[in-house]
């Protein structure tokens, strides 16, 4: 399942290769962050000239019924609102440039004319305060870049995440409405056979239209179900960044089952603390504003310092004066209070929003964890029990079928409890793969299992009945 | 067959010792040691069936003749005469009310109570005039007692619980004792908790001979009791607040093809005693030959009085004495004439396919769903006694059912087949087999 993904990565990244080169050192510093957190997918936010290439891997990928991981590929690579966020790291970059720049010197000339005299002046100031805080400057400005590249691998990894969210809502609706049409085609075969009774007259009108009723109903749902599926084609279509002759893409038949093995809780947190790159965003806008304070309290009292030179005719002697200049503002009334207080709130507020995110991730990976424990064990019960039970009262149903016990309207019935009751079970394997998507993107990556872990169910009623087969 | 080899062990002297008389089965030999000559000679000997309270087989034990030659004893079919023993110049006979495992056909096991490990209880049979004491242990799980249903006798012996008696706890015995005072066919059955001791199984015949074994002698004298059952399909235990919708209707607790045959000699004066504690009226129909009616619960009805009939209706709660002579060999049917009576387990609610066709696309289309589905009832019903194949619930008889020698015979419930054949021995009530029909007396079916 993963060699041909790895194929089509090795291909891109020979295109990306050549596409990075002096274009930009942070763009594939933002691609490898990334793609370490998405096992190793490629990803490709710049395709250029090569995106013959990426048009041709994303065909590939569509040629044989997507899976998840296929799905987030042709994202990374094709999603094109990825592509402008990437084009909008280009302003945190061209703002350190900018501080990376000396501020321009001043040059001023006056001539004053009067008693018949004309005297010139003129003056060359160099504001050094510029020169002196370049270095400072360059660091803020530098640290906002990185906080742009870490928003930028942060807004990557939610594309990912909702891709495979719509991935899986695709496949579960697409499976339910396979099984609608199951439903729909016994009713349908159900009040065919009563109007065949009406019309030999084995059927009162009445009985014969309940029939239909229930046929109309399953015909209604069973439209609903398809307009839910399309509309989540189309959720895919744009996160995958597909159009045209592209959108005819197939999926599975069925929704993966889930693994055997569950997760343990211990230790997740921490991975989420290290690896969730909106976190570390967080941390490094407290850095940006923590620098921007440093320079701001360092240069409180002082907004020009220019040293120049004047030269000036002297209109008595016509001799060429010559001397230094300096230029100061005198922090008589503006001392900074105002500024420095902003830029301390400043820093305040990204404090507490590292602070708040912290908390915020430790208690989404312990709600994503319970949630994907709970969908799992529900998952199981539905497939070791509540299924094989459906089964069973079918099987029966058929045998009381056979002795003339019941009627085919009720055997019909009894299979279309079972084709709901495995709806349902589609529900539940659905609720799995979501709440596992969310945890992988509450982790920032992939979830760590232990072979041996074997978690009890957290509801005790969904403990599987010893002797049963998971 | 373990049942059987342990019940033979257990009375093997006394098949020794008994004549190869009255059989209906092979295996039912070892019980033609029981009976009031056999008592005589073993007085302490108990019946086997007292003693094992477990599923005894549910073929025909024909009784020995008592060896003072009091009376002629009745054939029960798929059921057995109690034995009693003389104390004191009295006739003690002992029951044992008790859950039992009642076979209703082969494939269909019944979680019944019966007495002495069968539904219905062993018949009781004894001489006008004899003094009975009858011991009833009480061994189902709520008292009981026994009404002795059409018998005058004294007012604390009639077994109304609460009324003329204090109820038999459970494991205690009840001792019941009276003198016989009409000679008439009776039946035994609780009055206590009555209904659902009934739809349990518990009831049995109480044969009263006359004192003169001459008085309406006849050579072939069968025990019929009628019942009905609401057993659901895939189930085993009487559904015992059913007070219409039964779904078994049996003779003797057996219901087609799991009833004994009746085996008779041409020629024979044969009688059947009909019984019936069901909650509804059985018209019993006899193929071949003309009856009279000639007993009631009541006693014997005047010659005058009698007249001929081909069904004679068992009201509830009654039993009809009937007699005839077997004057044609055959293979005759005897069975409840209300349809539903002669058929096992059926739904009454099914829709009706009569004349509608479920054929072409649309059975292609449901077997897509449902890959056994097969379209039933189009032409009628009769193709379900030809689908063997197809698996019924669990302990389920099929609706139809039955194979005879021309084919499906298409029966259940309350019927049976009289096999009159010349020749047959006084006693001998083996199946003789099919009937072999003289050339040119049966029915041809022409092309056209
Ligand atoms: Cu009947």
């Amino acid at each position: 399942m993963r060699r041909p993904h790895l194929a089509i990565a090795a291909s891109l990244l020979l295109v990306s290769g050549c596409a990075s080169i002096g274009a930009d050192e942070s763009l594939s510093e933002v691609q490898t962050t990334a793609a370490q957190r998405l096992g190793d997918l490629q990803v490709q936010l710049n395709p250029g000239d090569a995106s013959d290439a990426v048009a041709a891997a994303v065909a590939t990928l569509l040629e044989r019924p997507l899976t998840a991981e296929a799905a987030v590929q042709i994202a990374l690579i094709n999603n094109r609102r990825l592509q402008a966020d990437y084009a909008a790291l280009g302003i945190a970059r061209a703002d350190l440039v900018q501080a990376s720049l000396l501020a321009n010197p001043s040059f001023s000339a006056e001539i004053l004319v009067g008693n018949g005299s004309v005297s010139p002046a003129f003056s060359l100031v160099q504001n050094i305060f510029s020169l002196v805080t370049l270095p400072t400057r360059r660091t803020v400005a530098s640290s906002a870049l990185e906080s742009a590249k870490l928003e930028l691998g942060a807004r990557i990894l939610e594309t990912a995440a909702a891709t495979r969210r719509a991935y899986y809502t695709a496949l579960a609706d697409q499976q339910a409405a396979g099984l609608l049409r199951q439903v729909t085609s016994a009713s349908e075969a159900a009040a065919e056979l009563s109007e065949r009774q009406t019309r030999a007259g084995n059927l009162s009108r009445r009985d014969q239209s309940v029939q239909q009723a229930q046929y109309a109903q399953a015909v209604f749902q069973l439209a609903r179900a398809e307009a839910r599926l399309a509309s989540d084609r189309e959720r895919l279509n744009r996160l995958l960044g597909l159009f045209g002759d592209q959108v005819t893409w197939n999926l599975p038949d069925r929704l993966p089952e889930i693994p055997a093995a569950k997760p343990q809780l211990d230790g997740l947190e921490t991975v989420a603390i290290q690896h969730r790159l909106d976190l570390a965003g967080a941390r490094q806008d407290l850095q940006t504003a923590s620098y921007s304070l440093d320079i701001g309290r360092q240069l409180r009292l002082l907004s020009v310092l220019g040293l120049g030179i004047d030269v000036e005719r002297d209109p008595d002697s016509k001799k060429w004066l010559t001397g230094p200049r300096v230029n100061v503002t005198l922090p008589i009334f503006d001392q900074g209070q105002g500024r420095i207080a902003g830029l301390e709130a400043q820093r305040r507020r990204t404090d507490r929003t590292f602070a708040a995110l912290a908390i915020e991730v430790r208690s989404e990976v312990r709600e994503t964890y319970a949630r994907l424990i709970a969908t799992h064990d529900s998952a199981a019960f539905y497939r070791t029990k509540v299924i094989p039970l459906q089964q069973q009262i079918l099987a029966e149903n058929q045998r009381l079928y056979n002795g003339m016990l019941i009627s085919v309207y009720e055997l019909l019935r009894s299979r279309q409890d079972q084709i709901n009751a495995a709806r349902e079970y589609i529900e539940a394997l659905h609720d799995y793969w979501l709440a596992r998507s969310d945890l992988e993107r509450a982790l920032a990556g992939p979830i760590p299992i232990t072979p041996t872990a074997s978690i009890e169910p957290a509801n005790p009623k969904l403990a599987l009945i010893p002797g049963d087969q998971p | 067959m373990t049942s059987r080899r342990s019940f033979l062990s257990l009375s093997g002297t006394m098949a020794a010792a008994g004549a190869a008389i009255g059989i209906a089965k092979a295996s039912a030999q070892g019980h033609a040691g029981h009976g009031p000559a056999a008592a005589d000679q073993e007085p302490q000997r108990r019946s086997p069936q007292l003693t094992t309270g477990t599923a005894p087989s549910a073929h025909t034990r024909v009784p020995r003749p008592p060896a003072d030659g009091a009376f002629r004893p009745v054939v029960t079919p798929n059921g057995s005469s109690l034995p009693w023993i003389m104390k004191d110049g009295v006739k003690e006979f002992r029951l044992v009310a008790q859950p039992v495992k009642r076979e209703f056909a082969p494939g269909m096991v019944v979680n019944a109570w019966g007495y002495n490990g069968m539904t219905p209880g062993p018949t009781i049979e004894a001489v006008e005039g004899d003094r009975v004491r009858i011991l009833v242990k009480n061994e189902v799980p709520e008292w009981t007692t026994i009404h002795w249903h059409g018998m005058r006798l004294p007012n604390g012996m009639d077994g109304v619980g609460g009324l003329t008696q204090l109820h038999i706890p459970v494991g205690k015995t009840g001792v019941y004792e009276f003198t016989l005072e009409d000679p008439a066919t009776y039946m035994y059955h609780p009055h206590a908790d009555e209904m659902v001791q009934m739809a349990m199984g518990l009831m049995g015949f109480f044969i009263v001979h006359p004192r003169n074994p001459a008085t309406r002698a006849v050579d072939r004298d069968f025990a019929i009791m009628l019942h009905a059952w609401d057993v659901k399909p895939g189930t085993a235990t009487p559904n015992v607040a059913t007070m219409l919708d039964f779904n078994i209707w049996t003779f003797n607790s057996r219901a087609f093809p799991g009833t004994d045959i009746l085996a008779v000699r041409a020629g024979d004066r044969v009688r059947i005693r009909l019984a019936n504690l069901s909650m509804t009226s059985h018209p019993v129909h006899l193929h071949g030959h003309h009856m009279l009616q000639t007993a009631t619960d009541g006693g014997t009805v005047p010659e005058g009085g009698r007249w001929p009939m081909n069904t004679v209706n068992v009201p509830v709660g009654s039993t009809v004495d009937v007699e005839w002579i077997a004057d044609r060999p055959g293979d005759w049917a005897l069975h409840c004439h209300k349809a539903h009576h002669a058929m096992n387990a059926m739904a009454h609610d099914l829709p009706n396919f009569i004349g509608v066709s479920q054929g072409g696309d649309l059975q292609r289309r449901v077997n897509a769903l449902l890959p056994q589905y097969m379209a039933m009832g189009s032409s009628g019903m009769a193709e379900m006694s030809q689908m063997d194949g197809m698996p019924l619930p669990p302990n389920t008889l099929p609706m139809l059912s039955g194979k005879g020698p021309f084919g499906p015979m298409e029966m259940g419930g309350m019927f049976t087949v009289v096999k009159v054949r010349e020749g047959l021995a006084p006693g001998d009530y083996r199946d003789p087999g099919w009937y072999r029909h003289p050339p040119g007396t049966v029915m041809r079916v022409l092309d056209a």
